[in-house]
């Protein structure tokens, strides 16, 4: 009898413990190697989060003065003057005047360049000039808003001369 | 018994085993969550102090309170650190806690088509377009501060215009993103007026000029106030005694006209509990207060007599009464709230309002004397004192009572 329930034995009681200790040693390496992929993505995850939200708190611009300038029949020229009182750089990418893109033109003592995006370091102000498209009434309300790379914008409204 | 011992003895070696891989399984996810809760507790609270230093930044722009009290700028037409230069000095309290430096300061000329805008910035020396950064920090709390900028003054000459109403508008913008403005010169107080300056209080404008304030004499006919103030009271002395109300003993009763306008959208009915009150200021007593209750309008030809001696300017009134007021009678006047009766009667203080809303109506002259509310006969003060004069002024406008109080003028009386 006894050699017979022997025979029965598929592997050997030192082959299944080394079985059972290999499988569980590889299921192992793969939930810690899963853990820490997910652990890693969440960690590099909140890390640029909060970076990018970090950067962008830091951001603070205001249209401190706009200058109506001219509004002849083929000149309406509108200049906006932008100021960086945040603590990082910004990148300036649109202009907005009631609710129309519009790029700076033209030139000015203060104008930092013709084109968007504009970098504003620290501290510093720009002057933009931008057309309307067409004469505006005395009186009328203008709506302008410039926009950075990181979501921030400033705003203002003004009462045209 | 062997047996059992060498069972038991297989089965505590196979948990050692596992016990110690399943431990280590265990402390190794553990240590990697818990490398990455440090490194996100880390990463927040990084973002966490940049928002509370933000927030603080925030804060601090919000609490800039910039003033500019009158007159605002003086200048001078030469500079001795900028001979080419023409020099400003604008004067800045603040009001705030916290202290503010000047950035940048912008000045818009309306009227002129060569420098509409004049951009100023910073500098350490003197030269056109800049400001004084030596200057441009205000302390908190410091009063009068000055801020100085030259402007040039040779090749272009930019002088900015001192006369209203061709004002400058200064903005000054500080390095928080702040921005704070005034009119320069400062504006007078509303529109302008036939002579004078004005008072606006609510929906009233009091006129300050030389016929503000007249008196009765005997005959109907108020004297107007003679030099430096002086009053000719019936009988009159002569000269009249410069700075004092002349009241001749018996003392006489005293009419007061005020000239009032109305400013506000719709009509103001004046009511009978209005009052000039003059409070006394005896040397070594307390005061008695001389109350002087509004009266009933005069009559048309009483009006038209003191426009044509000039003892009222202006033209017209369209509030006439029944009686021409003397100083021993005047009509009595009987308005209340809620429901002021106006008729031929008992006319009323109806002062039309102006073609727009902050805009003057006609012009009125308002009669205080009576010593009573309601009463008829005038007032009078005690002679040799001193009196401080406020107007009451009771009123019914758009159908609600308000009320006002204004210290209105200092007077003396003679002996």
């Amino acid at each position: 009898m006894g050699r017979r329930a022997r025979r029965k034995l598929a592997v050997s009681t030192v082959v299944a413990n080394l079985l059972m200790i290999g499988l569980t040693l590889a299921l192992a390496a793969i939930l810690v190697a899963w853990a820490g992929t997910s652990f890693g993505s969440l960690s590099s995850g909140s890390q640029l989060f909060f970076a990018q939200r970090g950067e962008a708190l830091q951001e603070r611009l205001v249209i401190e003065n706009v200058f109506f300038s001219s509004n002849t029949a083929s000149n309406h020229t509108i200049m906006i003057f932008v100021r960086n009182v945040g603590e990082e750089q910004i990148s300036l990418v649109a202009i907005y005047v009631n609710g129309t893109s519009l790029s700076p033109t033209g030139s000015g003592g203060w104008l930092c360049t013709g084109s968007l995006p504009v970098t504003l370091v620290v501290g510093a102000v720009c002057e933009f000039s931008v057309q309307w498209g067409s004469t505006w009434v005395s009186g009328s309300l203008f709506d302008i808003i410039v926009t950075t790379a990181m979501g921030n914008r400033a705003t203002i409204t003004v009462e045209g001369p | 018994m062997t047996k059992m011992k060498k069972t038991r003895y297989r089965r505590f070696g196979r948990s050692g085993v596992s016990t110690m891989i399943g431990g280590i399984i265990i402390l190794t996810l553990f240590l990697t969550a818990l490398t990455a809760m440090v490194l996100i507790s880390q990463q927040y609270d990084r973002y966490q102090t940049i928002l509370d230093s933000m927030s603080q930044q925030d804060v601090d722009r919000l609490s800039e309170n910039l003033n500019f009290p009158y007159p605002g700028l003086s200048n001078s037409n030469s500079s001795a650190e900028c001979s080419s230069c023409i020099q400003y000095n604008m004067i800045v309290s603040n009001l705030s806690g916290v202290g503010t430096q000047v950035a940048r300061i912008y000045i818009t000329q309306p009227n002129s088509a060569a420098y509409p805008l004049i951009v100023l910035n910073p500098s350490s020396t003197a030269s056109p377009y800049t400001f004084s950064s030596g200057s441009s920090f205000i302390n908190p709390g410091e009063a009068s501060h000055q801020v100085i900028f030259w402007l040039p003054g040779v090749n272009p000459n930019i002088t900015l215009v001192s006369s209203y109403p061709e004002a400058n508008t200064i903005s000054v913008v500080t390095t928080r993103g702040r921005e704070f403005s005034f009119q320069w010169p400062f504006p007078p107080a509303g529109a302008a007026v036939p002579t004078g300056s004005t008072v606006d209080m609510g929906p009233f404008r009091i006129s300050i000029d030389p016929n503000m304030i007249t008196y009765t004499t005997t005959s109907p006919g108020p004297t107007s106030p003679g030099p430096a103030g002086c009053a000719n009271m019936d009988p009159s002395p002569t000269p009249c005694l410069a700075g004092g109300l002349y009241n001749p003993f018996p003392a006489k009763g005293i009419v007061f006209y005020v000239k009032l306008y109305n400013l506000g959208g719709s009509n103001i009915i004046l009511e009978d509990k209005s009052a000039l009150i003059a409070h006394q200021y005896p040397a070594t007593a307390a005061g008695n207060p001389f109350p002087f209750y509004v009266g009933q309008p005069m009559s048309q030809s009483c009006y038209n007599a003191y426009f044509a001696a000039s003892y009222f300017d202006g033209s017209w009134t369209n509030i006439q009464g029944n009686t021409c007021p003397t100083p021993s009678s005047i009509g009595g006047y009987n308005v209340t709230y809620p429901t002021p009766v106006c008729s031929v009667g008992n006319p009323c203080y109806n002062i039309p309002s102006g073609p727009a809303l902050g805009q003057p109506g006609q012009e009125e002259y308002v009669l205080f004397a009576a010593n009573q509310m309601r009463g008829t006969t005038p007032n009078t003060l005690a002679p040799s004192s001193t009196y401080e004069v406020s107007l009451a002024l009771y009123y019914i406008y758009n159908g609600y009572e308000y009320s006002m109080t204004l210290p209105l003028l200092d007077v003396s009386t003679g002996t």
